[in-house]
């Protein structure tokens, strides 16, 4: 459904919730009653939540406290980091993924972290990605190994692996025809696949995704999303000027699923802001980005196709977003941060006092349509 | 007992060169034969090889890793040939070389600034007196005086641009500095002009020699004797651009030690080496990982991990890590708190060194950190325990040894330090 009215274009913050140690990706489970987030502690961390999403607080909107979030105990099982995480499409289960190559299914309802179903070595390394198609009937994988691999949702077992062009594959999105899946890579490939057959449909690329700096390859095609008609791909990432300190401009590209044309290309802020780490398409049909750079630096947006500025973003800064996740209800959306200090302070290391940084949770409300007046 | 050695032990003769400049165009550059080389080098010198990770790699993404821990990032352990040894997954290559390795996990410096970092621990970090004192390439080349080898001393295979880098000789005077290879490629303007014959060329460098000595009357000795020893050097390479030509590379070594400008540049050190030059140093950049550690790692650890065991092996094969010391090391280490950009910062309190070679106990980790990597759980080592060890291992002896700076006696490396008898033969 697109939307027609002016928009109250402000987010109004419902709650922050605390964490223990930085997270990559958050995700609500299909109910709204969960919401999940991969841990860089190799843990999945678990809040349990209204369904209907969080009240309005009382007061005047700009102290938020964690709210009605209650913390169950994280499930563990993964190694390294948690990478990736996603919902069966009938909703039951969470799938998920490491740093290590491990890949594991789990029964959401309960408390058992027992998987249903498990593979300790579903890539060789880095798991990057997961995606379930619309119909339930596929989940999709890819790692730096620079496979696909596509697996029964039921019972895990393999039904299909192709080579995504050999490079490391950093995201994928499958298309609501249940049928095509887009992968994207390291050096801004992006490639459509048929999941019946592994055949290759389409190729685009996104250079400007990438660079080689020294002998740092910089960059790639971060996330991958289509819309809900299917029409429009939007490939994520950051326009990289050098490694090490990546500095870079935060982009997004927007394909047209019919011919391959871009039907545009965003640059959405300065040289400090750094990567898009994902981006999310609201059944109204804009969509939603987290971009982090340079520590303190990072953004919460919506954005509409066709324009050149977002009609919102978050009301304060926000420091290094990397995860968005929205409510099935469509309301309210929960954006992962981070806090925390630089690395390298000296007095610290004096008093023997090192704490890690934490991702904490700021969920908000979103900004309702109002009729043209 | 202070080290007299004059500056003209470095100066290359007119009947030296000349000498070289038969041998160099009798006979095109032969490609690597371990026997033959190494019974070539073992005549000569101990040498240094000295790879610079610019920026400062991560020893939790390398050389101590601590997976599943706080700060253990997203990567794996991997065994090595060594049993108890791991290093990073990201490290195969090396892993396999390990019973040729000696890691140091237990450095703990000064310096967290990159702008004084690398000329600290470059330097060694002496105790300031108000002189300059010499990089470690510099020192060695001096303490270990010429050899017979017809080529600079101390060269630096670098991105960019090249030149000569006197400040790498601090008060050893200009003439120590190095000899940088931009790209790996040979001083511009290196070959003779096709229409000057040989006579001709040698009535010019008699000519320039004539002038030089006019222009040097009344002058200090250190500029002139540094103008006079980098055009030297620039003749010895003119009969020796062969080394440069990288059609002589074997398309097998090529694809061993990788395409990439590090591979290249680590494949030219061997031949370097062969060749007997007697300090190479190797710069990489791009390793200031303050954001996107991990993929940055991915890309930049693995890009290492493929020339160094390619060279280690090599060197391991032909005889010759007996008389070369390998260094691979950074300015400091990398922070075990990541970052919001997910980067880590500079991290001098703990951090690590690989070496290997000549005097070097191999297939040992010496020190250890704390479970999560923050801080040095044994000894510390500072710099200044590296450079007596390094001095040690190519049999100087550091401690017993003074620099003689214009009368000044100072010492090679910082006194409160020693060599770590761990990691010598």
């Amino acid at each position: 459904m697109q939307l027609t009215g002016t928009f109250r274009s402000e987010l109004r913050p419902l709650a922050k919730i605390p964490t223990s140690c930085q997270l990559s990706l958050l995700r609500y489970s299909s109910d709204g009653s969960l919401l999940l987030a991969a841990g860089r502690d190799g843990r999945i961390h678990r809040w349990r939540l209204p369904s209907a999403g969080l009240p309005i607080p009382a007061g005047d909107g700009k102290t938020v406290t964690a709210g009605p979030a209650e913390v169950l105990a994280p499930w563990t099982g993964h190694n390294g980091w948690v990478s990736s995480l996603e919902i069966s499409a009938d909703g039951q289960f969470l799938v998920s993924a490491d740093t290590w190559g491990r890949l594991a299914c789990r029964a959401l309802s309960g408390d058992s972290e027992q998987p249903v179903w498990e593979h300790g070595e579903a890539h060789a390394g880095w798991l990057r990605a997961l995606a379930v198609n619309a119909t339930g009937s596929c989940l999709a994988s890819c790692g730096s190994d620079g496979m696909v691999r596509l697996w029964n949702p039921a019972d895990g077992t393999v039904l299909r692996q192709f080579s995504a062009g050999g490079q490391d594959l950093y995201s994928l999105a499958c298309h609501p025809d249940g049928v095509r899946l887009a992968v994207g890579d390291l050096r801004g490939g992006i490639r459509i696949f048929d999941l019946r057959d592994g055949s290759l449909l389409l190729t685009w690329e996104a250079a400007e995704f990438y660079r080689l700096s020294y002998i740092q390859e910089v960059g790639g095609v971060r996330w991958l999303a289509w819309n809900g008609a299917g029409s429009v791909l939007a490939a994520a990432g950051c326009i990289p000027e050098n490694g090490g300190f990546v500095q870079g401009i935060p982009a997004v590209q927007l394909i047209s699923a019919t011919d391959g044309a871009v039907i545009q290309q965003l640059r959405l802020g300065d040289n400090q802001e750094g990567f898009v780490h994902q981006v999310l398409w609201h059944p109204q049909d804009y969509w939603m980005g987290v971009c982090s750079g340079q520590p303190g630096r990072g953004r919460f947006f919506l954005h509409r196709v066709g324009t050149e500025k977002p009609f919102c973003q978050n009301p304060q800064p926000l420091a290094n977003c990397h995860s968005v996740a929205l409510h099935p209800l469509g309301r309210q959306v929960a954006v992962l941060a981070n806090e925390g200090t630089y690395g390298q302070r000296k007095s610290m290391a004096r008093e023997g006092i090192y704490p890690g940084n934490t991702s904490p949770i700021h969920i908000f409300e979103l900004p309702a349509a109002d009729p043209v007046s | 007992m202070p080290l007299n050695c004059q500056s003209d032990q470095h100066r290359v003769s007119r009947r030296r060169w000349l000498g070289t400049a038969a041998a160099g165009t009798a006979a095109a550059l032969p490609l690597f034969d371990p026997a033959l080389h190494a019974a070539a080098l073992q005549r000569s010198a101990k040498q240094v090889l000295f790879i610079w990770l610019d920026g400062g790699i991560s020893q939790l993404e390398s050389w101590d890793p601590k997976p599943n821990t706080e700060f253990g990032g997203p990567f794996r352990a991997i065994p090595t040939s060594v049993p108890g040894i791991h290093v990073s997954e990201l490290l195969p290559q090396t892993a396999q070389q390990m019973q040729h390795l000696a890691i140091v996990r237990s450095l703990c410096t000064e310096d967290n600034a990159h702008s004084s970092g690398v000329d600290r621990i470059q330097r060694g970090d002496p105790k300031n007196r108000g002189v300059v004192y010499p990089y470690f390439g510099s020192a060695v080349t001096k303490l270990l005086g010429p050899n017979d080898s017809g080529l600079p001393p101390y060269v630096w295979i670098k991105p960019l641009s090249g030149g000569f880098m006197h400040k790498d000789a601090g008060f050893l005077g200009p003439q120590y500095g190095s000899l940088a290879f931009g790209d790996g490629k040979p001083p511009q303007n290196l070959l003779q002009h096709p229409d000057v014959s040989d006579q001709q060329q040698q009535e010019r460098m008699e000519i320039r020699a004539f002038a030089d000595q006019r222009y040097a009357r009344g002058r200090p000795p250190a500029s002139t004797d540094a103008n006079g020893f980098v055009f030297s050097m620039g003749l010895e390479l003119m009969q020796r651009r062969q080394l440069f030509d990288e059609s002589t590379f074997s398309p097998g070594d090529v694809q061993r030690y990788g395409t990439h400008d590090l591979g290249r540049h680590m494949l030219l050190a061997r031949r370097m080496l062969e060749a007997g030059v007697q300090v190479v140093k190797v710069n990489s950049y791009g390793w200031d990982t303050h954001g996107d550690n991990f993929n940055g790692s991915y890309s930049l650890v693995r890009r290492f991990d493929q020339p160094f065991a390619a060279l280690i092996s090599d060197l391991a094969v032909a005889g010759l890590l007996d008389q070369v010391l390998v260094i691979a090391m950074s300015e400091f280490g990398r922070t075990p708190r990541v970052n919001g950009h997910l980067g880590r910062d500079h991290w001098p309190e703990a951090w690590s060194l690989c070496m290997a070679g000549a005097g070097v106990r191999r297939g040992i980790a010496v020190g250890s950190t704390s479970d999560n990597g923050t801080w040095v759980a044994s000894e510390p080592y500072d710099i200044g325990h590296m450079f007596h060890t390094w001095f040690s291992a190519l049999g100087i002896n550091s401690r017993e040894t003074a620099w003689d700076n214009q009368g000044q006696p100072l010492p090679l490396a910082h006194e409160d330090c020693r060599p770590v008898s761990e990691l010598l033969l």
